[in-house]
């Protein structure tokens, strides 16, 4: 009766009768064998029989709680600005594939270098997760003409090397064409980490 | 008598001048724009750059102090090199040459005496590493600027009074793009006595142009002018002070400086100077800080002198290193 109601419904003929749970179970329990399009799967659960049909649901089912228990009981990557209650994972402890909050010093740029017309130079500066982040930029002479700070968490940049958090401040308002000198500094627990470069601005 | 009317109107000249120059040097800028070519404003002169570069103690020449041109003893050649704390360099060459007197003055008085300098200034940035809108690596680009040129000073006017003035052209390049301009320097100098003690005093005006433009934005050069003194206090011992305001963006810098000769070889220096910068809260806020210090040092074996001057800096500390032969 069962595959009678599943065989019309599945061809467009009158109202199924598959279970109410079997029909939620569907949406994310592909059958054994389904292709990404789904037809396959359709094809062996109008040919295979109601009881065969309901221990691959079943099956199907437990596999789902399993790998769900297994998800949920993993350690998270902490959400941008919450690195101060979160527990700081390091190296192979970090979930694979996420960036990494550990506060190190990583890559430190200015995009696009130049900056020609009326690009705004952006310092890129990579330390995990940092208390404050702060850019002081220097002309030729040596005085310090600017001096940006990062008002909130990082992004996460993804580039080709895996995702990283990064601040990137940008410079904005009138800047004189030159070649500057920026000094990136990031503070974490009273421990500063320094990097330099250079960049260049044409207008 | 006549000889003495005209020593003391020049000297209310000059100090009418001073304090013209000194207004407009306080006054507040139009408005705050940063400079670019700011290359210009740094001394080549390893003597001055330690005194704070006091334009009172810079040496005569193209991008020292023209005004001094006409004082020279013989022709002077100046090599110097300098390692800028904020990254690359600066390396300058200059040749003065006294051309002679143009005869007695009236009533006796000395004989003008005119000097010419020319020299040449390159400011080398260094190779910055290209990063494209996306931030990715592109191909490394260079910078650098150049200024040439020539200048004319006088010394021997009435009452000891020494002027000068220098033109430059100056060429800036980033990477493929690249601007050109000119600017203008000029000096007044004379003698004084402070306390019965061999004084001098000396204004400035420096790097006076239309500025560089490299694409749509032409940026003001860093326009300065400045008034120093220096006087001997004691035997060995000479004291300086001078301020300089930096016009486009109404900066001021305030510098006090001593140098020790206790042979006639060796010299010993020190500065130390306050930035009065412009600001959104108080219009002027006094910046002390280690980045105004600055000290060196001088020897002299007969007709050569070597200078070097060192400065720490926030972004680094600078060095500076002259070599001078008079002939």
């Amino acid at each position: 009766m069962a595959a009678k109601s599943a065989r019309r419904w599945f061809a467009g003929g009158g109202t199924p009768a598959v279970p109410a749970a079997l029909s939620a179970a569907l949406a994310f329990a592909p059958l054994p064998g389904a292709r990404a399009d789904g037809l396959a799967g359709d094809s062996a659960l109008v040919a295979a029989p109601a009881a065969a049909r309901a221990r691959q649901y079943l099956d199907v089912e437990r596999r789902r709680l399993e790998l769900r228990e297994r998800v949920l009981s993993a350690p998270a990557a902490p959400a941008p600005g919450e690195a101060e209650a979160a527990p700081q994972p390091t190296g192979s402890a970090r979930p694979s594939g996420g960036p990494d909050p550990a506060f190190k010093l990583g890559e430190a740029y200015c995009f696009p270098n130049p900056a020609a017309s009326g690009a705004v130079p952006t310092f890129h500066v990579e330390a995990g997760l940092a208390d404050s982040v702060r850019v002081e930029l220097y002309d030729a002479a040596g005085e310090r003409v600017a001096e940006l700070s990062a008002s909130g968490p990082p992004g996460v940049v993804e580039d080709g090397q895996g995702p990283r958090y990064a601040y990137e401040l940008r410079w904005e308002g009138p800047i004189a064409s030159g070649v500057y000198a920026f000094v990136a500094r990031a503070e974490k627990d009273g421990v500063t980490l320094t990097a330099s470069g250079r960049c260049a601005v044409v207008r | 008598m006549d000889r003495r009317l005209e020593r003391t109107a020049w000297v209310r000249t000059s100090l009418a001048l001073g304090l013209a120059l000194s207004a407009f040097a306080a006054a507040p800028p139009a408005s705050a724009t940063e400079p670019g070519a700011v290359f210009l404003a740094l001394p080549v002169d390893a003597r001055a750059a330690a005194l704070g570069s006091n334009p009172a103690l810079a040496s005569p020449g193209l991008f020292g102090d023209p005004a001094g041109l006409g004082a020279l003893p013989g022709r002077r050649a100046m090599l110097s090199h300098g390692a800028l704390g904020a990254g690359g360099t600066l390396d300058a060459v200059e040749l003065s040459v006294p051309l002679g007197g143009s005869g007695p003055g009236r009533g006796g008085a000395a004989a003008a005496r005119w000097g010419l300098g020319a020299g040449l200034l390159r400011h080398g940035a260094g190779t910055l590493g290209g990063r494209g809108a996306d931030r990715s690596h592109t191909a490394a680009a260079s910078a650098s600027d150049f200024a040439a040129g020539a200048g004319l000073g006088v010394a021997g006017l009435p009452g000891g009074l020494a002027a000068g003035v220098a033109l430059k052209g100056i060429r800036g390049s980033i990477a493929a793009f690249g601007a050109a301009t000119w600017a203008v320097d000029a000096g007044l100098s004379g003698p004084w006595t402070i306390a019965g003690c061999p004084a001098g005093w000396s204004l400035a005006l420096r790097n006076a142009g239309p500025g560089l433009k490299f694409l749509a934005q032409r940026d003001p050069l860093p326009t300065s002018a400045a008034a120093g003194v220096s006087f001997v206090a004691a035997r060995g011992v000479m004291l300086s002070g001078a301020f300089e305001r930096r016009l486009p963006d109404g900066r001021g810098r305030l510098n006090a400086g001593i140098e020790l000769a206790p042979g006639a070889f060796l010299a010993l220096r020190g500065s130390y100077a306050g930035t009065v910068a412009p600001g959104a809260d108080a219009r002027r806020a006094f910046e002390p800080g280690v980045s105004g210090v600055a000290g060196g040092a001088g020897v002299r074996c007969g007709r050569l002198a070597l200078n070097y001057a060192f400065a720490p800096g926030a972004a680094g500390n600078s060095h500076l290193v002259n070599l001078a032969a008079q002939f």
